[in-house]
């Protein structure tokens, strides 16, 4: 079984894990997804495999919200 | 005195022999040797004088030969000298266009790395701002902040 790593700034609640355990088992398949801080995101998450990165941060949304405005 | 007129006539007769002998065989040879002497003396002064002509001939002829060959000497020499000078220009405007590249060469090698130093810079310049950004973000934003936006940005995941 692969393994899959998701980065996020602060502990993530358990409402948004299960968002994202469901988002990766849609496109990462039957993974073992394991957690790990990372203070450089600040805001936002990076899930990572061997052969797959998505990575979701804060100039992301300040990108967002310069386009909503 | 006495003349007798036959010993006149036999001393004028005697005379006239005399002189009839010796011309004949005295003064004509001694004629004909100093006659022979004087015309080998003349035909000598005149082949003396054809070879004093003639050598003045080959002198006139030597000394034209000698200015032809001077003036054709000169003339070699300022073709040479004409050759040489523009070789020498020939080498000196290859050598500035050779410069005149090489300096552009450098000029376009000093530019590059110019522009490659700035692009370095700015690169720098970008990191230091976003990790500026990045920490001033981290201590402004609260914990509930950092989660309302990962949500925002998990519920994008869809």
């Amino acid at each position: 079984m692969t393994k899959v790593t998701i980065y996020s700034a602060k502990e993530l609640s358990k409402e948004l894990s299960k968002s994202i355990e469901s988002y990766v088992a849609k496109e990462f398949g039957e993974k073992e997804v394991s957690y790990v801080l990372d203070e450089s995101l600040i805001a936002g998450i990076k899930i990572a495999s061997n052969d797959k990165q998505v990575e979701l941060n804060l100039s992301d949304f300040l990108d967002n919200l310069g386009k909503s405005l | 005195m006495e003349i007798n007129i036959w010993q006149i006539l036999f001393q004028a007769i005697n005379f006239g022999v005399i002189l009839f002998v010796l011309n004949k065989f005295m003064y004509k040879p001694i004629l004909d040797v100093l006659e022979k002497r004087e015309r080998k003396i003349n035909e000598g002064l005149a082949a003396a004088d054809k070879n004093l002509k003639a050598s003045d001939e080959i002198e006139k002829d030597k000394k034209a030969e000698i200015a032809k060959a001077r003036k054709e000497a000169l003339l070699i020499i300022k073709d040479a000298e004409l050759a040489a000078k523009s070789k020498g220009d020939e080498i000196i405007a290859d050598a500035k266009v050779k410069a005149k590249a090489e300096a552009a060469r450098i000029l376009e090698s000093a530019q590059a790395e110019k522009s490659a130093a700035l692009k370095d810079v700015e690169k720098e310049a970008k990191n230091l701002a976003l990790a500026m950004a990045k920490k001033s973000l981290s201590e402004a934003l609260s914990a509930k902040e950092v989660e309302t936006i990962t949500a925002k940005l998990v519920s994008k995941l869809g």
